[in-house]
Protein backbone atom coordinates (compact mmCIF):
# COMPACT_ATOMS: atom_id res chain seq x y z
CA UNK A 1 0.00 0.00 0.00
CA UNK A 2 3.08 2.01 0.94
CA UNK A 3 4.40 1.52 -2.16
CA UNK A 4 1.15 2.98 -4.06
CA UNK A 5 1.06 6.20 -1.92
CA UNK A 6 4.38 6.59 -2.71
CA UNK A 7 4.03 6.27 -6.38
CA UNK A 8 0.92 8.99 -5.97
CA UNK A 9 3.12 11.31 -4.72
CA UNK A 10 5.60 11.14 -7.36
CA UNK A 11 3.34 12.04 -9.78
CA UNK A 12 1.77 14.84 -7.56
CA UNK A 13 3.34 18.60 -7.93
CA UNK A 14 5.87 18.86 -5.03
CA UNK A 15 3.78 21.30 -3.79
CA UNK A 16 0.85 19.25 -3.26
CA UNK A 17 3.05 16.35 -2.31
CA UNK A 18 4.57 18.43 0.62
CA UNK A 19 0.97 19.47 2.10
CA UNK A 20 -0.55 16.14 2.00
CA UNK A 21 1.22 15.55 5.32
CA UNK A 22 -1.18 18.14 6.38
CA UNK A 23 -4.17 15.45 5.87
CA UNK A 24 -2.86 12.79 7.53
CA UNK A 25 0.27 11.79 9.14
CA UNK A 26 0.30 8.71 6.82
CA UNK A 27 1.62 10.60 3.82
CA UNK A 28 4.23 12.14 5.30
CA UNK A 29 6.41 9.51 4.86
CA UNK A 30 5.34 9.25 1.24
CA UNK A 31 6.52 12.98 0.77
CA UNK A 32 9.80 12.02 2.94
CA UNK A 33 10.87 9.01 0.21
CA UNK A 34 9.43 10.95 -2.32
CA UNK A 35 11.84 10.33 -5.95
CA UNK A 36 11.28 13.11 -7.84
CA UNK A 37 12.16 16.83 -6.55
CA UNK A 38 12.19 19.86 -8.43
CA UNK A 39 13.23 22.83 -7.22
CA UNK A 40 11.89 26.32 -9.58
CA UNK A 41 10.67 29.37 -8.19
CA UNK A 42 6.65 27.65 -9.74
CA UNK A 43 6.89 24.95 -7.51
CA UNK A 44 8.51 26.44 -4.62
CA UNK A 45 5.44 28.94 -4.85
CA UNK A 46 7.04 32.00 -5.43
CA UNK A 47 5.71 32.67 -9.14
CA UNK A 48 2.14 33.75 -8.51
CA UNK A 49 2.99 35.52 -5.08
CA UNK A 50 3.86 39.34 -5.18
CA UNK A 51 7.59 39.04 -3.40
CA UNK A 52 10.00 41.37 -3.90
CA UNK A 53 13.69 40.29 -5.74
CA UNK A 54 15.31 40.28 -2.36
CA UNK A 55 12.61 38.27 -0.49
CA UNK A 56 12.43 35.72 -3.52
CA UNK A 57 15.80 34.96 -2.98
CA UNK A 58 15.52 34.50 0.79
CA UNK A 59 12.10 32.67 0.14
CA UNK A 60 13.71 30.15 -2.33
CA UNK A 61 16.61 29.43 -0.25
CA UNK A 62 14.85 28.73 3.36
CA UNK A 63 12.35 26.61 1.64
CA UNK A 64 14.93 24.24 -0.08
CA UNK A 65 16.47 24.33 3.05
CA UNK A 66 13.33 23.40 5.23
CA UNK A 67 12.74 20.87 2.51
CA UNK A 68 16.43 19.26 3.33
CA UNK A 69 16.04 19.68 6.87
CA UNK A 70 12.49 17.92 6.88
CA UNK A 71 13.86 14.77 4.34
CA UNK A 72 17.45 13.47 3.62
CA UNK A 73 18.44 13.03 0.18
CA UNK A 74 18.37 9.63 0.66
CA UNK A 75 15.77 7.91 -2.25
CA UNK A 76 15.63 11.09 -4.67
CA UNK A 77 15.72 9.56 -8.22
CA UNK A 78 15.33 12.70 -9.78
CA UNK A 79 16.70 16.52 -8.96
CA UNK A 80 16.24 19.59 -11.10
CA UNK A 81 17.26 22.72 -9.29
CA UNK A 82 16.78 26.05 -11.56
CA UNK A 83 18.11 29.43 -9.94
CA UNK A 84 16.72 32.37 -12.35
CA UNK A 85 18.94 34.86 -13.22
CA UNK A 86 17.70 37.30 -10.78
CA UNK A 87 17.85 35.04 -7.61
CA UNK A 88 21.13 35.59 -5.88
CA UNK A 89 21.47 32.33 -4.16
CA UNK A 90 24.86 31.73 -2.88
CA UNK A 91 26.93 29.30 -4.67
CA UNK A 92 28.14 27.59 -1.40
CA UNK A 93 24.46 27.08 -0.34
CA UNK A 94 23.62 25.54 -4.00
CA UNK A 95 26.58 23.41 -3.18
CA UNK A 96 25.12 21.93 0.02
CA UNK A 97 22.01 21.21 -1.52
CA UNK A 98 23.90 19.51 -4.32
CA UNK A 99 26.08 17.56 -1.50
CA UNK A 100 22.54 16.07 0.16
CA UNK A 101 20.78 15.64 -3.05
CA UNK A 102 22.93 13.68 -4.94
CA UNK A 103 23.19 10.64 -3.53
CA UNK A 104 23.98 7.03 -4.77
CA UNK A 105 20.79 5.45 -6.53
CA UNK A 106 20.45 9.21 -8.27
CA UNK A 107 19.39 8.72 -11.90
CA UNK A 108 18.33 12.24 -13.50
CA UNK A 109 20.30 15.53 -12.46
CA UNK A 110 19.23 18.88 -14.27
CA UNK A 111 21.25 21.86 -12.62
CA UNK A 112 20.57 26.04 -13.70
CA UNK A 113 22.83 27.05 -11.41
CA UNK A 114 23.11 30.66 -10.13
CA UNK A 115 24.45 33.31 -12.21
CA UNK A 116 25.58 36.43 -12.41
CA UNK A 117 24.64 38.61 -15.53
CA UNK A 118 24.77 35.67 -17.56
CA UNK A 119 28.22 35.04 -17.13
CA UNK A 120 28.77 31.04 -16.29
CA UNK A 121 31.29 31.76 -13.23
CA UNK A 122 29.85 28.84 -11.55
CA UNK A 123 32.24 26.32 -11.47
CA UNK A 124 30.61 22.61 -10.94
CA UNK A 125 32.00 20.41 -8.20
CA UNK A 126 33.32 17.28 -9.75
CA UNK A 127 33.67 15.99 -6.35
CA UNK A 128 30.03 15.86 -5.52
CA UNK A 129 30.41 12.55 -7.80
CA UNK A 130 33.01 11.32 -6.23
CA UNK A 131 32.26 8.13 -3.98
CA UNK A 132 29.91 6.57 -6.31
CA UNK A 133 27.13 9.53 -6.46
CA UNK A 134 27.65 10.15 -9.86
CA UNK A 135 27.81 6.54 -11.02
CA UNK A 136 23.74 6.00 -11.09
CA UNK A 137 22.89 9.23 -13.41
CA UNK A 138 21.52 8.69 -16.40
CA UNK A 139 20.43 12.06 -17.94
CA UNK A 140 22.68 14.80 -16.79
CA UNK A 141 21.61 18.27 -17.98
CA UNK A 142 24.28 21.18 -16.60
CA UNK A 143 23.54 24.49 -17.44
CA UNK A 144 25.70 28.01 -17.55
CA UNK A 145 28.52 26.82 -15.24
CA UNK A 146 32.50 25.89 -15.62
CA UNK A 147 32.86 21.83 -15.35
CA UNK A 148 36.59 20.88 -15.40
CA UNK A 149 36.47 16.87 -14.98
CA UNK A 150 40.28 15.76 -15.08
CA UNK A 151 41.89 12.90 -16.93
CA UNK A 152 40.52 9.21 -15.05
CA UNK A 153 37.67 10.90 -14.26
CA UNK A 154 35.10 7.71 -14.24
CA UNK A 155 32.13 8.85 -11.99
CA UNK A 156 29.57 8.93 -14.41
CA UNK A 157 29.59 4.92 -15.24
CA UNK A 158 25.87 4.88 -16.15
CA UNK A 159 25.13 7.87 -18.03
CA UNK A 160 22.96 7.64 -21.24
CA UNK A 161 22.24 11.28 -21.99
CA UNK A 162 24.61 13.90 -21.50
CA UNK A 163 23.44 17.73 -22.15
CA UNK A 164 25.53 20.73 -21.89
CA UNK A 165 24.39 24.35 -22.37
CA UNK A 166 26.83 27.45 -22.00
CA UNK A 167 28.78 25.29 -20.34
CA UNK A 168 32.95 26.19 -19.75
CA UNK A 169 34.29 22.68 -20.53
CA UNK A 170 37.48 21.87 -23.16
CA UNK A 171 37.49 18.82 -25.53
CA UNK A 172 40.26 17.36 -23.92
CA UNK A 173 37.87 17.42 -20.52
CA UNK A 174 34.84 16.44 -22.63
CA UNK A 175 36.35 13.29 -23.51
CA UNK A 176 37.54 12.68 -19.92
CA UNK A 177 33.74 12.94 -18.70
CA UNK A 178 32.26 11.01 -21.18
CA UNK A 179 35.50 8.50 -22.65
CA UNK A 180 34.00 5.65 -19.54
CA UNK A 181 30.43 6.15 -19.74
CA UNK A 182 29.85 3.34 -21.69
CA UNK A 183 26.34 3.78 -22.41
CA UNK A 184 26.01 7.07 -23.56
CA UNK A 185 23.26 7.07 -26.28
CA UNK A 186 22.64 11.02 -26.75
CA UNK A 187 25.03 13.83 -26.89
CA UNK A 188 23.57 17.42 -26.92
CA UNK A 189 26.65 20.61 -26.93
CA UNK A 190 25.05 24.09 -26.87
CA UNK A 191 27.08 27.23 -26.86
CA UNK A 192 30.16 25.38 -25.41
CA UNK A 193 32.52 27.58 -26.34
CA UNK A 194 35.87 26.55 -25.00
CA UNK A 195 35.44 23.42 -27.39
CA UNK A 196 37.96 23.45 -30.50
CA UNK A 197 37.81 20.36 -31.02
CA UNK A 198 35.64 16.94 -30.18
CA UNK A 199 36.57 13.93 -30.40
CA UNK A 200 34.28 10.70 -29.36
CA UNK A 201 36.12 7.21 -29.04
CA UNK A 202 34.85 4.23 -30.62
CA UNK A 203 33.52 2.54 -27.53
CA UNK A 204 30.66 4.77 -27.08
CA UNK A 205 29.22 2.29 -28.85
CA UNK A 206 25.69 2.99 -27.99
CA UNK A 207 25.87 6.33 -29.33
CA UNK A 208 23.58 7.16 -31.61
CA UNK A 209 22.75 10.60 -31.32
CA UNK A 210 24.58 13.92 -31.43
CA UNK A 211 23.50 17.70 -31.15
CA UNK A 212 26.06 20.58 -31.71
CA UNK A 213 24.75 23.75 -31.59
CA UNK A 214 26.29 27.18 -31.59
CA UNK A 215 29.91 26.38 -30.18
CA UNK A 216 31.64 29.09 -32.27
CA UNK A 217 35.17 27.73 -31.57
CA UNK A 218 34.67 24.84 -32.75
CA UNK A 219 36.55 23.56 -35.47
CA UNK A 220 36.99 19.70 -35.64
CA UNK A 221 34.65 17.37 -34.99
CA UNK A 222 35.87 13.58 -34.94
CA UNK A 223 34.01 10.51 -33.64
CA UNK A 224 34.78 6.62 -34.12
CA UNK A 225 31.93 5.55 -32.29
CA UNK A 226 30.53 3.31 -34.54
CA UNK A 227 26.52 3.37 -34.28
CA UNK A 228 26.13 7.19 -34.19
CA UNK A 229 23.15 7.96 -37.21
CA UNK A 230 21.39 11.01 -36.13
CA UNK A 231 23.75 14.43 -36.31
CA UNK A 232 22.18 17.70 -35.83
CA UNK A 233 24.59 20.49 -36.44
CA UNK A 234 23.74 23.89 -35.87
CA UNK A 235 27.43 25.84 -35.96
CA UNK A 236 29.33 27.18 -38.97
CA UNK A 237 31.05 24.37 -41.20
CA UNK A 238 33.55 22.15 -39.28
CA UNK A 239 36.12 19.49 -40.53
CA UNK A 240 33.53 16.36 -39.70
CA UNK A 241 35.62 13.44 -39.93
CA UNK A 242 33.18 10.39 -39.65
CA UNK A 243 35.76 7.43 -40.29
CA UNK A 244 34.80 5.02 -43.32
CA UNK A 245 32.55 2.66 -41.47
CA UNK A 246 30.51 6.16 -40.29
CA UNK A 247 27.01 4.50 -40.14
CA UNK A 248 25.19 8.41 -40.02
CA UNK A 249 21.70 8.32 -41.70
CA UNK A 250 20.10 11.10 -40.57
CA UNK A 251 21.74 15.00 -40.83
CA UNK A 252 20.34 18.10 -40.47
CA UNK A 253 22.16 21.07 -40.83
CA UNK A 254 22.01 24.59 -40.26
CA UNK A 255 25.00 27.49 -40.78
CA UNK A 256 24.88 30.30 -37.60
CA UNK A 257 27.00 32.82 -39.70
CA UNK A 258 28.40 30.71 -42.68
CA UNK A 259 26.15 31.32 -46.05
CA UNK A 260 25.86 28.77 -48.74
CA UNK A 261 24.77 25.44 -46.41
CA UNK A 262 23.10 23.93 -49.47
CA UNK A 263 26.49 24.48 -51.74
CA UNK A 264 28.18 23.16 -48.72
CA UNK A 265 25.78 19.90 -48.51
CA UNK A 266 25.75 19.11 -52.37
CA UNK A 267 29.51 19.82 -52.87
CA UNK A 268 30.86 18.10 -49.27
CA UNK A 269 28.59 15.91 -47.75
CA UNK A 270 28.47 12.91 -50.21
CA UNK A 271 31.86 11.82 -49.54
CA UNK A 272 31.78 12.71 -45.29
CA UNK A 273 28.37 10.92 -44.53
CA UNK A 274 28.25 8.28 -47.40
CA UNK A 275 25.47 6.17 -46.30
CA UNK A 276 23.10 8.97 -45.86
CA UNK A 277 19.39 8.65 -45.69
CA UNK A 278 17.51 11.34 -44.55
CA UNK A 279 18.73 15.35 -44.66
CA UNK A 280 17.58 18.03 -43.46
CA UNK A 281 19.29 21.48 -44.73
CA UNK A 282 18.24 24.99 -43.43
CA UNK A 283 19.67 27.93 -45.43
CA UNK A 284 19.44 31.61 -44.74
CA UNK A 285 21.41 32.99 -47.42
CA UNK A 286 22.47 31.21 -50.71
CA UNK A 287 25.27 33.22 -52.54
CA UNK A 288 27.61 32.59 -55.62
CA UNK A 289 30.68 33.94 -55.61
CA UNK B 1 31.82 9.03 -58.93
CA UNK B 2 30.46 7.76 -55.91
CA UNK B 3 31.83 10.23 -53.42
CA UNK B 4 29.84 13.20 -55.48
CA UNK B 5 26.35 10.92 -54.95
CA UNK B 6 23.98 10.50 -51.61
CA UNK B 7 23.60 6.78 -53.09
CA UNK B 8 20.59 5.92 -49.75
CA UNK B 9 19.33 9.49 -49.58
CA UNK B 10 15.43 8.60 -49.42
CA UNK B 11 14.45 11.90 -47.96
CA UNK B 12 15.30 15.32 -48.78
CA UNK B 13 13.99 18.78 -46.79
CA UNK B 14 16.00 22.10 -47.94
CA UNK B 15 13.93 25.11 -46.03
CA UNK B 16 15.26 28.45 -47.77
CA UNK B 17 14.05 30.88 -45.33
CA UNK B 18 15.76 34.48 -44.19
CA UNK B 19 15.59 35.12 -40.96
CA UNK B 20 15.60 39.23 -41.62
CA UNK B 21 14.27 41.74 -44.26
CA UNK B 22 16.87 40.84 -46.68
CA UNK B 23 16.16 40.76 -50.22
CA UNK B 24 19.52 39.60 -50.87
CA UNK B 25 19.77 36.63 -49.47
CA UNK B 26 18.48 34.55 -52.18
CA UNK B 27 17.96 37.40 -54.76
CA UNK B 28 20.67 36.04 -56.91
CA UNK B 29 19.93 32.24 -56.13
CA UNK B 30 19.21 29.79 -59.19
CA UNK B 31 16.71 27.56 -57.71
CA UNK B 32 17.04 25.43 -60.54
CA UNK B 33 20.90 24.37 -59.56
CA UNK B 34 18.91 22.31 -56.40
CA UNK B 35 18.51 19.55 -59.49
CA UNK B 36 22.17 18.29 -58.59
CA UNK B 37 20.75 17.34 -55.25
CA UNK B 38 18.07 15.10 -57.71
CA UNK B 39 20.43 13.66 -59.80
CA UNK B 40 22.94 12.90 -56.96
CA UNK B 41 20.17 10.88 -55.31
CA UNK B 42 19.18 8.13 -57.33
CA UNK B 43 16.75 6.99 -54.71
CA UNK B 44 15.17 9.87 -53.46
CA UNK B 45 11.39 9.25 -52.51
CA UNK B 46 10.98 12.70 -50.81
CA UNK B 47 11.84 16.07 -51.63
CA UNK B 48 10.54 18.78 -49.95
CA UNK B 49 11.67 22.62 -50.80
CA UNK B 50 10.24 25.66 -48.33
CA UNK B 51 10.68 28.72 -49.33
CA UNK B 52 9.51 31.34 -47.06
CA UNK B 53 10.26 35.35 -48.18
CA UNK B 54 9.10 38.44 -46.18
CA UNK B 55 5.70 40.41 -47.18
CA UNK B 56 8.44 43.16 -48.50
CA UNK B 57 8.04 41.19 -51.82
CA UNK B 58 4.07 41.22 -52.23
CA UNK B 59 3.88 44.20 -53.67
CA UNK B 60 6.44 43.65 -56.19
Amino acid sequence: MQDIWCHIHSLMPLRDSARSPCVSSNFLCSWRCRPKLTFTEETLGLKQNAYRKSDRTKKFTSRVDHILKNRSGVGVKSLKIAIDDHLNVDTCHFNSWLQNFITPGIEEVILFPPSTKNKPDYNFPCSLLFDGRGNSIRYLYLNDCAFRPLVGFNCLRSLTKLRLNHVLVTGEELECLISRSFGLEQLELCSCMEIICLKIPFWLDRLSSLTVSSCDKLQVIESRAPNLSTIELYIDPVQLLLGESSRVKNLDLEFIREVNCVSYAINKLPSIVPHLEILTLHSGREVYS
Amino acid sequence: MVANKFLHLKYLDISLADDDVDETAFGAYDYLSLVSFLDASPVLDTFILSVSYCSYYEDI
